[in-house]
C-alpha cells in the first residue's frame, strides 16, 4: 500500500480538479433550482392553485318570476344531487348494488359511474328529498350531497309558452331562456382539497363559497287575466277543437303585455312529455295572413290621408277588377254588398270597398303605413324567438299586390304585430314597444332595472284614431263584431276570417283562422285583446261566431277585475233584445251573412249544407248573444244521429230538436233542461230515448 | 480495536452533515407520507427513524471495523455482490416492472444499492493493484470489465440510473488513480458514441418514454410527462421561503408521483423554498468537500480512491436527482442520498461514509 508512484502534487490538483467539478454541479442545480423557484415561480404557482381546488359545484338559487302584483308564477325549491368520489368508494360492487335501486338506475350503470377516473361525478341530479335520505343513510364514503335548486310553476301550464322551462342548468325556452343570464346568478362551490388522483384528503378544509342569488323578474303578465284569457282559450279548445289558439291581452297605453297565450300549450312541471312545438311561445313566433283584422290599417291610413268619407256611397257586386283580375268579396256568392256607404265597407268588412280604399291612399304610401304600424319589422319584445312576418317591398309591390293588401291577404304577421297596430288605434296613434318584464330586482327586493313604456314612433292623429275607434265601436254594437258586444261598456272591434296559407303560398280550402281584435272601453282604452283561432274542426268557420264570442268572454271578466265601471245602471238591468232571423231553406253561406251581425251565437246539428229548421223560430225576440240552435238535415232517419245538447233548453223546444233528429224524449221535472242522457256528442240510432231532466231556473 | 486517538482525527463536521440532511429528510418524509395508504399519519416517518438508528449501528461497525479489513476482502465482497444481484435476476420480487428486490419478510434487501459500495472497495483494491501503470490506453479496460459485470446484471433488472453510477465511479476512480485524462476522455466519447445506441436497444418502453419526455416534456402530458409537469409545478409554487412544512399543495395533495422517494426533493422545494434547498444543496456540497478532504489526507491510495469512489457516487446521485425534479435530467427513479425514504439507499450512503470516516479518522499510522 504504497502511494509513492503518484506524486502528491497530481493528487492534490487532480483533487481540486474534482471537486471543482462536483462543486460545479451542485451549482448547476442551484442555477436552475433560482430560476424554477424564483424567476417562474408566479406562473407554477398560478398552476399550482388551479389544480389543488377540485370543486364541485352548488347551484345558485335561480331568480324567481312574479306576474306584475307579485304573484308567484315560476320558483325555485331545493333539490340534491348525489354526487360520487370515486377515489374515495372502497367497495364499488356493493355501493353500486346499493344505490341503484335507491336511485332508480341501473346497476351496471352506477358502477360504471363510481368507477370513473375522476374527482367527482354526478350519480343523479335534483333528486327528492326521500331519495336524498335513503342514501344518506346508506352512509357510503365517497358519497356525496350537493345543494341544487329545482324549478316549479305553481300555476302548470299557466303562461307555460312565455315563462318557458329550465332544464338541468339553464333556461331553455321562454322568459328563462330569453333572461337566463339574469335569473341565473352566480354558482357556489363547495371546494374539497383534492389529491392527485381526485381523491378528497380527509383533514382537507372544504370552504363553501356562498352561490349568489339570481335576480327575480317581475313581468307586465296579470295573472288573473292570463288566467281568464287560457280559460276561455281552452274552453273553445274542448268545444271547437281547432289546431290552435292564440291571445295577447295588452295595455295599449303602455305596450305592457298583460296575457299573452298559445294553445295547444304545456305543463313546463314536465316540459319533455310535450312536443317541443308547444314550447314556442306562437304568439310571437307565428306568422299567418291576418284577413280582415288589417283592414284597420287600411282604414286608418285612408282616414290619416284624408281618403275616406264614411258617408261617400260605394256599390259592391261581389268582386272588382283590378290590373284585369277580379278579385271577389266574400258576399260575392249572393252577388256582393250592393249599394253602401263607405261606413258599411267597414261594418261589412267589403273587400272591393277596401280595395277602392287602398287605391285612393295609394300603393306607396299604403305601404309606408304599413311599416309604420309596425308591420315587417320585428316588434323587439323581450321574449325569444319573435318572427318577421313578411310584407311586400315596393318593388313587389304591384296594383294586384296593393288591393289583396288593402283588405289583409298577401301579408304575413305575427299576433303581436297585429296587436300592436291596433293598439296603435287605441292609444290615440301611437305604436308602442310591446314588453313582458316591467321590472328586474335582486334577491333583497332591490329594483336594478326598470322598464318604461317605449314609443317606437307617432303613427296616427288623435284625431284619425278616434274615428277610426268610433267606425270599429260601430262594428261591435251593429256589425259582425256583436257577438263582442258588452252591455254596459263601449266596445271597439273587428272581426277577421282568414283563409289559411298552406305551403307554397296555396289556400287551403276550408281552413279558416278565426280572429277578433278589441279592446275597451273605447272612450278610454285599457286594455286591448286580440285573438285568433286556427282552423276550427266544428261549429261555425266564422269570425263573428268563435273568436268573437270568445273576446267577448274575456273581456267582460276582466273588466269586472280591473274594476271598470259599467255604464250599465242596475235600473236598467233590461237585456239588449235580438229579433231571430228566419233562417228556414238558406244556404250556410246565406245564413252567414244573416247570422253575422245578428247578434247571436250559432249552433249547427247535422252536416247538411240547407237549414232545414231552427230553434226559436225566425222573429222570436231574445236576449243578446243567445244560442241558436240550426239544423242542417243530412242525417236520415234509420242511420246513427248524433245526440245534441239540450242543456238551457225549455221542454217545447227540447222535443222539437230531438224530432228533428228522429229522436224520443224522456222527461222529467220541469223548467229548463239541466242534464239529459245520453250526453251530447254521444252517437245512438235513430228513434233512440233521450232522458232529459228539467228544473225550474232559481230552483234547487 | 478502538483507540481513543482514532476520535481526534474522526470528522465530526462530516457526521453532523450526514445528520443534518438525515433531520431534514425526517421532516420531509413525516410531511410527504402525512396521508398515506396505511391510515397512520407516521408510519413512514417512524420507519424510517428506526432505519435510521439501525444504519447508525451499521456505520458504527464500519467505523470501528479498519479499512484494511475491506481491503483484504474486497474479492470476497465482490463475488457476494454478484451472488446477490444473480439472486434479484432469479428470485426478485416484482415491483413497477423492474426485480430489484430480495423479500426478506420484514425487509425487501435491494443488493444494487449495496452493489455501488462493494464495487467502489473492490475498484479502489483493484486500482491500487496496478499503480503507476496508467501509460497505456489500453490501461483503463480491466477496470471497465470490473464494473462491467454487475453493472450489465444491475442494468438488466432493469435499473439505468443505477448502472450509470458505476460509469461514474470508474471515471472518477480512474482519474484519481492517475489515468491519463486523453484517454479517459477518449473512452468516454466513445463510451456514448457506441454505448447509447446500444443501450437504445436494451431499454423497455417505458424507459425510452422517461427520456423521450425529458427531451420534450408536452410529449407525454399524463404519464412521465406529468410526473416532470407535477414536480416543476411544486417547487416553482415553492418559491423563495416556501409553502411551510405540511403546507404544500402539490405534495400533500399526492400530485407529485413517489414524492417521500424518487420526488422527495420536490417536496423539500415546494414547502421549504428555494432557501430550504440551497441549505440542503450547501449540506450535500459540505458533504462532499470533506469526503474529497478525507481523499486527500488518507493514508493510503486506497482510502483516497474508496473515498473519491464514495464522493463521486455521491455527487452524481444527487444530480441525477434533483436534477430529475428541476427538468434538467431524465427520470430514472434515482433516490436522493439520506433523504428518500428507503432503507436500502440509505445503509448503502451510510456505510459508504462509514467507510470515508474510517478513512479519516485512520489517516495517520499509530505509533505503538
Amino acid at each position: 500500500m504504497s502511494k509513492a508512484a503518484v506524486s502528491g502534487i497530481i493528487i492534490k490538483r487532480r483533487l481540486m480538479l474534482l471537486f471543482v467539478v462536483m462543486a460545479a454541479t451542485v451549482l448547476a442545480l442551484l442555477m436552475r433550482l433560482f430560476y424554477i423557484q424564483l424567476v417562474i415561480a408566479g406562473e407554477l404557482q398560478a398552476k399550482a392553485w388551479e389544480q389543488w381546488n377540485r370543486s364541485i359545484p352548488a347551484r345558485s338559487p335561480r331568480g324567481s318570476i312574479y306576474d306584475r302584483k307579485e304573484r308567484l308564477l315560476a320558483g325555485s325549491a331545493s333539490a340534491q344531487s348525489v354526487i360520487a368520489l370515486p377515489p374515495q368508494i372502497q367497495d364499488k360492487e356493493e355501493a353500486a348494488r346499493l344505490l341503484a335501486p335507491l336511485l332508480e338506475m341501473e346497476e351496471s350503470r352506477v358502477l360504471e359511474l363510481i368507477s370513473r377516473r375522476s374527482a367527482t361525478v354526478y350519480l343523479k341530479r335534483l333528486v327528492d328529498e326521500e331519495t336524498a335520505f335513503a342514501v344518506r343513510k346508506l352512509n357510503i364514503r365517497g358519497i356525496a350531497f350537493s345543494q341544487e335548486t329545482r324549478r316549479f310553476y305553481p300555476h302548470g301550464s299557466l303562461a307555460s309558452q312565455l315563462l318557458g322551462f329550465v332544464g338541468i342548468d339553464e333556461g331553455l325556452s321562454g322568459l328563462e331562456h330569453f333572461y337566463e343570464l339574469v335569473l341565473k346568478g352566480r354558482d357556489g362551490r363547495i371546494e374539497f382539497e383534492s389529491d392527485g388522483r381526485g381523491r378528497r384528503i380527509p383533514q382537507g378544509v372544504q370552504s363553501y363559497i356562498q352561490p349568489k342569488d339570481g335576480n327575480d323578474l317581475l313581468l307586465t303578465i296579470d295573472q288573473t287575466i292570463q288566467y281568464i284569457v287560457e280559460r276561455e282559450m281552452e274552453r273553445v279548445m274542448l268545444s271547437s277543437k281547432p289546431k290552435g289558439i292564440i291571445t295577447i291581452a295588452v295595455d295599449p297605453r303602455t305596450g305592457e303585455i298583460l296575457a299573452i297565450a298559445g294553445k295547444p300549450d304545456f305543463d313546463p312541471n314536465r316540459f319533455a312529455d310535450f312536443p317541443s312545438e308547444r314550447w314556442k311561445l306562437s304568439p310571437v313566433t307565428n306568422t299567418f295572413e291576418p284577413g280582415s283584422t288589417f283592414k284597420l290599417v287600411t282604414l286608418a291610413a285612408a282616414l290619416e290621408e284624408g281618403k275616406f268619407n264614411a258617408r261617400e256611397g260605394f256599390f259592391c257586386r261581389g268582386a272588382i277588377t283590378v290590373a284585369g283580375r277580379s278579385i271577389g268579396c266574400w258576399t260575392r256568392g249572393r252577388g256582393g254588398h250592393g249599394a253602401i256607404s263607405f261606413e258599411k265597407v267597414v261594418l261589412g268588412s267589403c273587400n272591393p270597398g277596401f280595395i277602392t280604399i287602398g287605391q285612393r291612399i295609394g300603393s306607396e304610401k299604403l305601404l309606408s303605413y304599413i311599416r309604420a304600424f309596425g308591420f315587417g319589422v320585428k316588434s323587439g319584445i323581450d321574449v325569444p324567438g319573435e318572427s318577421t312576418g313578411i310584407i311586400f317591398t315596393e318593388k313587389q309591390f304591384g296594383p294586384v299586390e296593393a288591393a289583396t293588401t288593402s283588405f289583409g291577404q298577401g301579408v304575413s304577421v305575427t299576433p303581436l304585430q297585429q296587436a300592436m297596430a291596433v293598439a296603435a288605434i287605441a292609444n290615440g296613434g301611437y305604436l308602442m314597444k310591446p314588453y313582458v318584464v316591467k321590472q328586474v330586482r335582486d334577491s333583497e327586493g332591490n329594483v336594478l332595472e326598470k322598464r318604461e313604456p317605449q314609443v317606437v314612433r307617432r303613427v296616427l292623429s288623435g284625431e284619425t284614431a278616434r274615428e277610426v275607434t268610433r267606425i270599429m265601436e260601430l262594428v261591435v254594437t251593429e256589425g259582425s263584431g256583436i257577438n263582442a258586444y258588452i252591455e254596459g261598456y263601449r266596445i271597439a272591434g273587428k272581426t277577421g276570417t282568414a283563409q289559411k296559407v298552406g305551403p307554397g303560398g296555396v289556400y287551403i280550402g276550408g281552413e279558416y283562422i278565426l280572429s277578433f281584435v278589441g279592446f275597451a272601453p273605447a272612450e278610454d282604452p285599457q286594455i286591448l285583446i286580440y285573438v285568433a283561432v286556427d282552423a276550427p274542426q266544428s261549429g261555425p268557420q266564422w269570425g263573428s261566431q268563435t273568436s268573437a264570442p270568445m273576446f267577448r268572454r274575456m273581456m267582460e271578466d276582466i273588466l269586472k277585475y280591473l274594476n271598470i265601471p259599467s255604464a250599465k245602471t242596475p235600473v236598467n238591468e233590461a237585456p239588449r233584445m235580438v229579433e231571430v232571423p228566419d233562417l228556414m231553406r238558406l244556404s250556410l253561406e246565406e245564413a252567414s251573412d244573416v247570422l253575422e251581425t245578428s247578434g247571436l251565437l250559432v249552433k249547427f246539428i247535422g252536416s247538411g249544407s240547407t237549414i232545414l229548421n231552427q230553434t226559436p223560430k225566425g222573429g222570436a225576440r231574445v236576449p243578446l248573444h243567445t244560442q241558436i240552435l240550426v239544423y242542417l238535415g243530412g242525417e236520415a232517419a234509420g242511420e246513427e244521429v248524433t245526440v245534441p245538447d239540450l242543456s238551457g233548453k225549455s221542454m217545447r223546444e227540447a222535443g222539437e230538436i230531438l224530432g228533428w233528429l228522429g229522436l224520443r224524449m224522456n222527461f222529467s221535472g220541469s223548467g229548463i233542461a239541466r242534464s239529459q242522457s245520453p250526453a251530447p256528442g254521444t252517437r245512438v240510432p235513430a228513434n233512440s230515448v233521450v232522458s232529459v231532466e228539467f228544473r225550474n231556473p232559481g230552483g234547487p | 480495536m478502538f483507540d481513543k486517538k482514532y476520535l481526534r482525527n474522526f470528522d465530526f463536521i462530516m457526521l453532523a452533515t450526514v445528520c443534518a440532511i438525515m433531520l431534514i429528510s425526517l421532516g420531509i418524509i413525516s410531511s410527504a407520507t402525512i396521508i398515506n395508504i396505511t391510515g397512520d399519519p407516521n408510519y413512514f416517518v417512524r420507519r424510517q427513524a428506526v432505519l435510521f438508528i439501525i444504519g447508525f449501528f451499521v456505520m458504527l461497525v464500519v467505523i470501528t471495523t479498519d479499512y484494511t479489513q475491506f481491503y483484504r476482502f474486497a474479492p470476497h465482497l465482490y463475488v457476494l455482490n454478484l451472488l446477490l444481484l444473480g439472486a434479484v435476476l432469479v428470485f426478485g420480487r416484482d415491483a413497477g416492472g423492474a426485480q430489484r428486490w430480495i423479500s426478506l419478510k420484514v425487509f425487501d434487501l435491494q443488493p444494487s444499492e449495496f452493489a455501488k459500495v462493494i464495487v467502489i472497495i473492490s475498484l479502489a483494491r483493484h486500482l491500487v493493484s496496478r499503480e503507476g501503470n496508467f501509460d497505456s490506453p489500453f490501461s483503463p479496460i480491466p477496470f471497465f470489465l470490473h464494473i462491467a459485470v454487475p453493472m450489465a446484471v444491475i442494468f438488466l433488472q432493469p435499473d439505468l440510473g443505477t448502472s450509470l453510477v458505476f460509469i461514474v465511479i470508474v471515471f472518477g476512480m480512474l482519474f484519481m488513480a492517475g489515468a491519463r485524462v486523453r484517454h479517459l476522455l477518449f473512452y468516454a466519447v466513445s463510451g456514448i458514441a457506441v454505448g447509447l445506441p446500444l443501450m437504445w436497444k436494451v431499454l423497455k418502453d417505458y424507459q425510452k418514454m422517461r427520456l423521450l419526455v425529458f427531451l420534450n416534456p408536452e410529449k407525454d402530458p399524463m404519464g412521465f410527462g406529468w410526473q416532470l409537469r407535477q414536480s416543476m409545478i411544486a417547487i416553482g409554487s415553492g418559491g423563495l421561503r416556501g409553502k411551510g412544512l405540511f403546507e404544500g399543495t402539490q405534495s400533500q395533495l399526492e400530485f407529485l408521483p413517489a414524492q417521500h422517494t424518487d420526488f422527495i426533493f420536490s417536496v423539500l422545494a415546494e414547502e421549504l423554498g428555494f432557501v430550504g434547498a440551497v441549505v440542503l444543496l450547501l449540506l450535500f456540497l459540505l458533504l462532499i468537500y470533506r469526503i474529497v478532504r478525507t481523499a486527500a489526507v488518507a493514508r493510503d491510495t486506497f482510502g483516497s480512491l474508496v473515498c473519491i469512489g464514495v464522493a463521486s457516487m455521491l455527487t452524481f446521485q444527487v444530480l441525477v436527482n434533483i436534477g430529475m425534479t428541476v427538468g434538467i435530467m431524465p427520470v430514472t427513479g434515482l433516490p436522493l442520498p439520506f433523504v428518500s425514504y428507503g432503507g436500502n439507499s440509505l445503509w448503502a450512503n451510510m456505510i459508504a461514509v462509514g467507510l470515508v470516516l474510517n478513512i479519516g479518522m485512520r489517516r495517520h499510522r499509530l505509533m505503538f
